[in-house]
């Protein structure tokens, strides 16, 4: 039987048997050949996407589909009545298609972007030694049994095994979102797995320092970096709210459309209209139905949103996205960095002579001061040489331009520097690497003759190491039981307050033994100071809270307790492993979980399964190994101080202060969103109703034809959109996060909405459109019964009349429309300034209307004297005090349904 | 009945005769190391490689032997393997792609063989020899008995965990529509029909695992799948396909063959054509 042992524990000589390679590297023809037989080092696209025939696809949706062939049909009339000027009108629906299909496509392709961010991951070039000569290749033509060889800076481009190693570190956050240097050894340590094998290098991670040589075992999609990007394209995410409300508002739309098109071109065929003349009045009903302006609105109003929110530190990449933040009922946090601080804090210090000292000053630029209880004379030396050891045995470094390192060794300089210890330039001798078997690390310096050693480390590791301490007289003292007890004992009190404690001691040696303890460092990442209120808001509105961190139960118990945070059960990692997936669903279906020692693989499984209970999950992430998570959660938030750029790419918002209150404020707003989006739903549904009436009218009485189809695509186009999106940029309602999250099974598209938009304000601006229009040709001597008007400028003025009917109702509509309860006299009328601006637009749009001849041509308008317009008075004046009093009446019956 | 794997002297090669080698020891069968001489392959390498798996096979107690045919590959093997009794053909493949030349292994699948035929995609040079995790995609419940065979001789063979992974093709519409009694239904029939081979591997003493996915892409599932779990080698079916056909007809697994990250084995058995 063959060597069954995985390929991280073998020796050198096996491994190199096993990768049939030497040290001195490959050899051209092995090269060609297994370039052959594993292909190139990229990592293989599952789909390779078309973008020319995924933009080509958003010509091939319902709602365009409709459009376009009743641009088709304009086209056919235009080339059977040339002077009907129906060219325009098909020239202008097919610009409304374009417009939506170019707004949607934009949005799908910048989603689309995860892969490149994966594949900056990987280096251009790569050192690797073949026939005994080091050379520089091309990262792609690396194969399995190469040398590979790795100095500080560079990033690592396949998986292999260490065969030489000096001091080697690397940044893994790639792979395991830790972002602490991992130190590289010859020897795999007790893995099981390659990623937890110290001997083992990954694609896509980087040296942080240190060098070392590997075996390449593995390339392209076969690395561990491979298998996050194969889970990255594969997460499919599910459709949003808002897809699914606008699909189902288009398909309800187009066939209420195409169902009066079709029976109102029977009936013209049925009362001998002719073939021509029906399809002319078929296509006109058709366009008056669909509200073209709905798509380019509802795209524009996100956009305008996420600019508001990346005002508010959200940055919002999917636009759909905004509106599904309205629906979230979960939120699953990370700990550190979103809800705290991410900057490791020397809070307490405890001296080994027994003085207990507190320390203020958050982070680690702020200034603080020393509070010592018990202090004596010596205690300030003691003190200092503690703060001192601390500094000497730190990696990390904080200047004026940066912060690098550990961040509890950064804690232990901010602490240094807030005592204005400065480190003495010592001649470091050699240092003893910090590793999660060993939890401890030192550093030995020489001092003229003298040779000093620093240790830090966990307490339960670094005392065994110690047979001193420095007592209170500042004298050297045997470390008894008593005293190895009174030090555990001090340490728990630090752990059970959440602190990370470490000890500190020093020795005169290069050896890790005899040392003498200096004291306990009691570190701690605060929360930020915003996050309780955000907690309580989250309560208030109904949303969930999951607390999931790398951290022990303890420290994330206490970080909750500190916020607020209620939750029912503590799960670990290891005991999130053991549930299967039924269990995981029930438990999550009825408890607020805190998950504590979770691996950031584990999220994508938690996603699943609050998805599969039904819930609206939004999950924060910063690694790479995220990504999965991310894209798989209803809204994936990436970090976008610390995080990657993959999980940026994942996501669909970033954070841009990794800030848990600007979740909750992105919340808000998208709960805004949504609210306002039914508003100017109902706003664009009303004016539906006085393009289709005029039609129906003409169809059943004998009167001219009242409204031309290029006007109604002058109102749905033209007049309706920049109101609308005023509506959509209307400010949170008060009470907008004392509501439930919105419901999965809330539609946009509800009788609410369909009666208040139709058949309430719509039939009053139906009304004062047709009332407009008979009015104005009663006025100048019409009498019922004419259907031609031998004077085609009095025709033209009245349908001008109708659309004036129609629009000036719109302008009032979208004052009362602000709110749906409240009444528009308390919002006041200057809160909306975009309002303001859309109302001055609009006015100016009838102006030109009335007075450009250009104009005029294209719409079928004419010039209409002011002593008519008194006609338009009283319906707008209706309309507001209509809307006002339905408001009025769904207030006093204390409808459950307030919202929005 | 022997077993044959073809090599040609790459070490993928030489990685898909171990897996054919455990094949043969779990059956008793001999192994039989094939090469047909040609200009590509050194035949030193060759050579070297056979060293290799005779000295495997030696510790496995597999009767081993050499045989070095001459002529056009495709059609010595043909007729070695119509005139003698194969229980198994093993052959690798290569992750390289010839755009005018078309290679042994799709030479070999182009017309149903008188034996079984087993592809080795390698893609892992660590993991023919370590295999803890195996897993075998169906579609739906489609599984012969050939091909369970063929998996759990390899469970068999290195102790492993098993796993069979069930997927339902279905489009993306009647996917969102699938509620939860629906699914459940549809899964408990499947399982029905797989229950036969769950009883078998109990009597064989093989774990074995059935896990489903309904899915509007198989690939894309499988490969999700994989990811996320640590197997460390996957079994396929597939069926003989003319090179016509397949220039015309969807090619599913030839894509999951180019993204798989870890070894796969794709088999053909002989009565499937």
């Amino acid at each position: 039987m063959d060597d069954a042992r995985l390929i991280f524990q073998l020796d050198k000589t096996a491994l190199l048997r096993r990768l049939q390679t030497t040290e001195q590297g490959l050899n051209p023809a092995q090269i060609t050949r297994r370039l052959q037989e594993f292909g190139p080092n990229i990592l293989e696209q599952a789909v390779r996407k078309n973008y020319l025939l995924a933009y080509l696809r958003q010509y091939w949706q319902f709602f365009a589909l409709l459009l376009e062939v009743a641009a088709g049909l304009a086209f056919i009339a235009d080339h059977f009545a040339p002077d009907e000027g129906t060219d325009i009108l098909a020239w202008a629906i097919l610009a409304a298609v374009v417009i939506t299909a170019t707004f949607t496509f934009w949005q799908e392709y910048r989603t689309d972007k995860v892969m490149a961010a994966l594949l900056m991951l990987m280096p251009a070039l790569v050192s690797v030694r073949r026939q005994d000569q080091t050379v520089s290749i091309d990262s792609r033509e690396l194969v399995p049994g190469d040398v590979m060889l790795l100095e500080e800076g560079d990033k690592v481009a396949a998986d292999g095994v260490l065969i030489e190693v000096n001091s080697l570190y690397l940044n893994l956050s790639s792979l395991t979102g830790e972002s602490a240097p991992a130190p590289r050894d010859l020897a795999a340590g007790p893995a099981d797995r390659q990623l937890e094998a110290r001997n083992m290098v990954f694609a896509g991670t980087t040296v942080v320092t240190g060098s070392g040589t590997a075996l390449v075992t593995a390339t392209a999609n076969a690395t561990e970096f491979g298998r996050i990007a194969s889970l990255t394209k594969n997460v499919r995410k599910m459709i949003t709210p808002m897809q699914r409300e606008v699909i189902r508002i288009t398909h309800i739309m187009t066939v209420l459309a195409l169902s009066i098109g079709c029976v109102f071109f029977g009936l013209g065929l049925f009362f001998g209209k002719g073939l021509l003349m029906s399809s002319i009045f078929a296509l006109s009903l058709i366009v008056a139905n669909v509200p073209e302006g709905l798509l380019p609105t509802i795209a524009l109003s996100l956009s305008l949103a996420s600019q508001r929110m990346a005002r508010r530190q959200a940055l919002i990449k999917n636009l759909d996205s905004v509106e599904t933040l309205g629906s979230t009922t979960v939120i699953c946090t990370d700990k550190t960095g979103t809800l705290t601080r991410n900057e490791m804090t020397v809070k307490g210090l405890w001296l080994a002579g027994g003085e207990e000292i507190n320390v203020s000053g958050e982070g680690y630029r702020e200034s603080g001061e020393f509070t010592i209880d018990k202090e004596n004379e010596s205690t300030a030396a003691r003190l200092e040489e503690l703060l001192l050891a601390g500094l000497l045995n730190c990696r990390a470094s904080i200047d004026q331009d940066s912060i690098r390192g550990d961040p509890t060794e950064l804690a232990l300089i901010a602490a240094a520097r807030k005592r204005h210890i400065v480190a003495p330039v010592w001649h470091k001798v050699h240092e003893n690497i910090f590793t999660s078997d060993r939890k401890m690390m030192s550093t030995v310096y020489q001092h003229d003759d003298a040779i000093l050693l620093f240790a830090k480390g966990a307490v339960e590791v670094l005392l065994p190491h110690c047979s001193g301490y420095w007592a209170a007289d500042h004298s050297r003292q045997t470390l008894t039981e008593a005293s190895r007890k009174q030090v555990n004992d001090q340490a728990d009190i630090f752990e059970n307050q959440a602190y990370r404690v470490l000890a500190v001691a020093r020795g005169t040696s290069e050896q890790e033994g005899e040392l003498t303890l200096l004291g306990l460092v009691a570190i701690v990442d605060l929360p930020r100071a915003e996050v309780a209120a955000a907690v309580a808001t989250c309560k208030l509105a109904g949303i969930r809270l999951m607390m999931i961190t790398g951290d022990n139960p303890r420290t994330a118990a206490a970080i909750a307790d500190m916020i607020g945070m209620q939750y029912d059960l503590l799960l670990t990692g290891l005991e999130l492993e053991r549930l299967s997936d039924e269990d995981l669903r029930e438990t999550l279906e009825h408890q607020d979980v805190l998950f504590a020692r979770m691996a950031s693989s584990q999220k994508l499984r938690i996603a699943t399964a609050l998805q599969n209970n039904g819930e609206v999950v939004a999950m924060t992430g910063d690694g790479v190994n995220d990504a999965p998570a991310l894209k798989k959660a209803d809204i994936g938030i990436a970090m976008g101080l610390s995080g990657t750029e993959v999980a940026k790419e994942a996501a669909d918002m970033v954070l841009l202060d990794d800030n848990f209150a600007s979740i909750v404020t992105a919340i808000e707003e998208g709960r805004t969103v949504y609210f306002n989006i039914k508003k100017f739903v109902t706003y664009i549904l009303s004016s539906n109703v006085p393009e289709i009436l005029p039609y129906i009218l003409q169809f059943f009485l004998k009167i001219p034809l009242p409204l031309s189809v290029i006007q109604i695509l002058s109102i749905d186009l033209g007049s309706d959109i920049l109101p609308g999106l005023a509506l959509g940029s209307e400010r949170p309602e008060k009470n907008i996060m004392l509501r439930p999250p919105v419901s999965h099974h809330e539609k946009l598209l509800d009788w609410e909405v369909f009666k208040r938009g139709y058949l309430f304000l719509g039939l009053i601006e139906g009304t004062a459109a047709m009332v407009a229009f008979l009015t104005f040709l009663h006025v100048h001597g019409w009498q019922y019964g004419d259907r031609i008007l031998a004077d085609p400028l009095l025709h033209r003025q009245a349908m001008t009349m109708t659309l004036l009917g129609a629009v000036t109702c719109q302008l009032t509509n979208v004052w009362t429309l602000r709110s749906w309860d409240f009444s528009v006299f308390k919002l006041g009328f200057f809160s909306n300034r975009l309002l303001l601006a859309a109302v001055a637009a609009e006015l100016a749009w009838i102006w030109l209307m009335l007075n450009v001849p250009a104009v005029q041509k294209i719409f079928n308008t004419a010039p209409v004297a002011t002593t008519d317009l008194w006609i338009l008075l009283p319906f707008p004046i209706l309309l507001l005090c209509g809307h006002e009093l339905y408001k009025w009446q769904r207030r006093r019956a204390g409808t459950k349904d307030i919202s929005p | 009945m022997r077993v044959v794997a073809a090599v040609n002297g790459l070490i993928t090669s030489e990685l898909a005769a171990l897996y054919a080698l455990r094949y043969a020891a779990v059956h008793g069968f001999p192994l039989t190391l094939l090469h047909v001489e040609n200009s590509q392959d050194r035949l030193d390498d060759v050579q070297r490689s056979m060293n290799v798996i005779e000295e495997a096979a030696a510790l496995d107690h597999v009767s081993c032997e050499r045989l070095l045919l001459a002529g056009k590959p495709i059609t010595a093997i043909r007729k070695y393997l119509a005139d003698n009794r194969v229980d198994t053909l093993f052959c690798s493949m290569s992750r390289h792609h010839k755009y005018f030349q078309t290679s042994l292994r799709k030479q070999l699948i182009s017309q149903p063989l008188p034996t079984d035929l087993a592809v080795v995609q390698v893609v892992r040079l660590d993991a023919a020899s370590y295999v803890k995790n195996i897993v075998m995609t169906i579609e739906e419940d489609r599984l012969s008995v050939k091909k369970f065979t063929f998996f759990t001789a390899f469970a068999k063979a290195y102790e492993a965990d098993t796993e069979i992974y069930s997927v339902t093709l279905i489009d993306a519409r009647k996917l969102a529509e699938l509620d939860l009694p629906l699914t459940r239904n549809l899964l408990k029939t499947i399982n029905d029909h797989l229950s036969h081979y769950v009883k078998l591997a109990s009597f064989l003493n093989i774990p074995l695992h059935i896990k489903h996915a309904v899915a509007s892409n198989e690939i894309d599932q499988i490969l999700h799948h994989l990811s996320h779990h640590n197997f460390e080698l996957m079994i396929v079916g597939n069926r003989w396909l003319p090179n016509l056909s397949r220039l015309f007809r969807n090619q599913p697994i030839e894509r999951l063959l180019r993204a798989t990250p870890i070894n796969t084995i794709v088999f053909y058995g002989r009565d499937n054509g």
